[in-house]
């Protein structure tokens, strides 16, 4: 049986605005993606690459100097980049779920856990106090955390990691069918977001809810999701399958970013392959990758990078395989003989 | 000669009950680097200011170059941070952000005039040349001059947080998670200029992160510390190793 898409973005492309109203630059163009149920998909990019903003386009939290220009969102077949705000307001946290970054902001500081958890559940759905009480400590003992005593705390009476733990529960206690986690694990140390992140597949499995874990820690989003894209510039450069990405990097900036890390066992190189210049530096024209990209050709410069299918493993490259000349005979080549030196 | 630091069973407490430090011992060779990795609240940063003489240990001692800087006070102890420099996380953090990049790069110099860096004796005029040198040393060109720290990208503040931690020629230099805060390819970029310079300079470096694989490249020797404690000490190269701490060895299985 096959499931329907709980998220599809397609064509999205979102601008910044002037103060008269007219639309000044883009920051995300043509933007497919899809997401089943229990699907967890990697969104990566550096700084700059947009994939803040598709995720806040997706919420509905653009900022006023943003806008949707082109393209559409649908979250389990309803359109709902058009609904107005209140509509928007229902969705976050029921159908759609967000946990940031910065674990101290997602919590009103001169308020127990408890309360804001009670308050967000009663929010949404009639139940009396003692209902809400109890759903928020059995999530709260879930996410495998002290259950009455958080329940009792302020915010800034627990770590980094209590608090981002609270935080799952707090989203995942509504049943959303979307999680959006925006680099969860960023301000936590490498132990602590492990288990942050085995918690969230495991609760992800059981609750069959689907998770975009967007991140630029390349390490975390190989070994934990099934598909993941690529951004750039604002641009989508790679989507397709966690293990064939992994294993065959179609795009040179990919490429170039699994050889960037360094290495946590086997050989050790003396440098690391670093790529040239600053995450910043986009083409407005042509492939935003291109002046950063030492395979560029003539034609990168002037001709849009072709766009990205949502289904499967594609790349916007116009050289698909720039090491191994033409494109054509790159991706007929089997995956044998293309080893990539990753590690 | 004496190795160019040696922390001699270090203890902190902060407060009556918190024992950040315990009995923590180490030692770092000239020209070398140590490694060193723990979670979040094993005493790392701890460490860090009991080496820049920013706290004193409640026990043990800290020698840099045979010299106990524990039991340094007032002018000796200004006088001895020239031989220690450090390099934090957050780059924006650590400029002056009204001060244009020249500025804050020869700050150090200014402090201490009687400092003269082999690598900047040949460089003639005055201190925006000094500063025009010291960046072309971490690879930033002298149009950065002038401009203000939020006119610097996350990665080229950091080069400008190295230029100036070596502008002195520090016996050691600190990097307290000189990378955490930035992207993957800057994060490459930043680990090749810091093993280049170390290198090219001779400079030992203590390592500070939670991130292994960088470690694993930066590093001669790693140290695991654990609760205040340190738990395993190596060679680099022995990471792997059937007698490795089970602590150690959770480190090298987390990532993918």
């Amino acid at each position: 049986m096959i499931k329907n898409p709980v998220l599809q973005i397609s064509g999205l492309s979102v601008a910044l605005r002037a103060h008269s109203g007219s639309w000044i630059r883009h920051l995300v163009q043509g933007i497919n993606l899809t997401l089943y149920p229990g699907e967890m998909h990697g969104l990566v990019g550096e700084s700059g690459s947009g994939k803040s903003i598709t995720a806040s386009a997706v919420l509905g939290l653009l900022p006023g100097s943003l806008g949707i220009t082109e393209g559409e969102i649908l979250l389990n077949g309803k359109a709902i980049h058009r609904l107005p705000e209140k509509a928007k307001r229902r969705l976050r946290g029921r159908e759609m779920a967000c946990i940031f970054q910065n674990d101290q902001g997602s919590f009103a500081p001169f308020r127990k856990i408890g309360k804001q958890l009670t308050e967000a559940l009663q929010a949404h759905e009639k139940m009396s106090s003692r209902e809400a009480r109890e759903i928020s400590c059995e999530w709260l003992e879930r996410v495998k955390l002290p259950a009455q005593r958080v329940f009792d705390s302020y915010p800034f009476q627990l770590s980094g990691g209590q608090l981002q733990r609270t935080s799952l529960a707090a989203s995942l206690m509504m049943k959303p069918s979307l999680i959006i986690a925006d680099e969860p694990t960023t301000a936590l140390d490498v132990l602590t977001a492990e288990q942050i992140l085995d918690l969230l597949s495991g609760l992800q499995k059981k609750t069959e809810c689907a998770v975009l874990l967007i991140s630029h820690d390349l390490t975390s989003v190989l070994k934990r999701t099934d598909r993941m894209s690529v951004m750039y510039g604002g641009h989508l450069m790679e989507s397709g399958p966690t293990a064939s990405v992994r294993r065959n990097p179609l795009h040179p900036y990919t490429k170039m970013l699994l050889k960037a890390r360094p290495p946590l066992d086997g050989f050790m190189p003396d440098r690391l392959a670093a790529i040239p210049g600053e995450p910043g530096a986009v083409a407005d024209q042509g492939c935003p990758f291109a002046p950063r990209c030492p395979y560029r050709k003539e034609a990168c410069v002037h001709m849009p990078a072709s766009g990205v299918r949502a289904d499967d493993h594609s790349s916007a490259c116009l050289f698909a395989d720039p090491e191994g000349g033409d494109s054509i005979a790159a991706v007929a080549r089997s995956d044998q003989d293309r080893e990539v030196v990753w590690r | 000669m004496p190795p160019l630091l040696e922390v001699i069973k270090i203890g902190k407490s902060y407060g009556d009950s918190v024992k950040v430090l315990r009995e923590v011992s180490f030692q770092i060779g000239a020209g070398e680097c140590l490694g060193l990795v723990g979670e979040s609240g094993s005493g790392k940063s701890t460490i860090t200011r009991l080496i820049l003489g920013l706290d004193k240990p409640d026990s043990g001692e800290i020698f840099v170059s045979g010299q106990a800087v524990h039991r340094l006070k007032g002018k000796a102890l200004r006088h001895s941070r020239k031989h220690v420099q450090v390099v934090f996380q957050d780059p924006a953090a650590s400029l002056n952000p009204r001060l244009r990049i020249w500025k804050s790069v020869v700050e150090p110099l200014e402090n201490f005039p009687d400092v003269e860096p082999k690598f900047l004796t040949n460089v003639s005029g005055g201190q925006r040349e000094l500063a025009a040198a010291l960046l072309d040393r971490v690879g930033l060109g002298s149009e950065l001059l002038d401009r203000y720290p939020d006119q610097l990208s996350g990665g080229q503040k950091q080069r400008v947080a190295i230029a100036r931690g070596l502008s002195l020629e520090p016996k050691l230099l600190v990097c307290d998670e000189p990378t955490s805060s930035l992207d993957v390819s800057v994060q490459a970029q930043i680990l090749n200029l810091l093993k280049e310079l170390k290198e090219e300079l001779g400079i030992s470096y203590l390592f500070i992160s939670h991130d292994i694989a960088a470690v694993r490249f930066m590093s001669d020797r790693i140290a695991v510390l654990k609760d205040g404690q340190l738990i395993d000490q190596f060679a680099a190269g022995d990471l792997f190793s059937p007698e490795r701490h089970p602590y150690t060895r959770k480190w090298t299985e987390t990532p993918a």
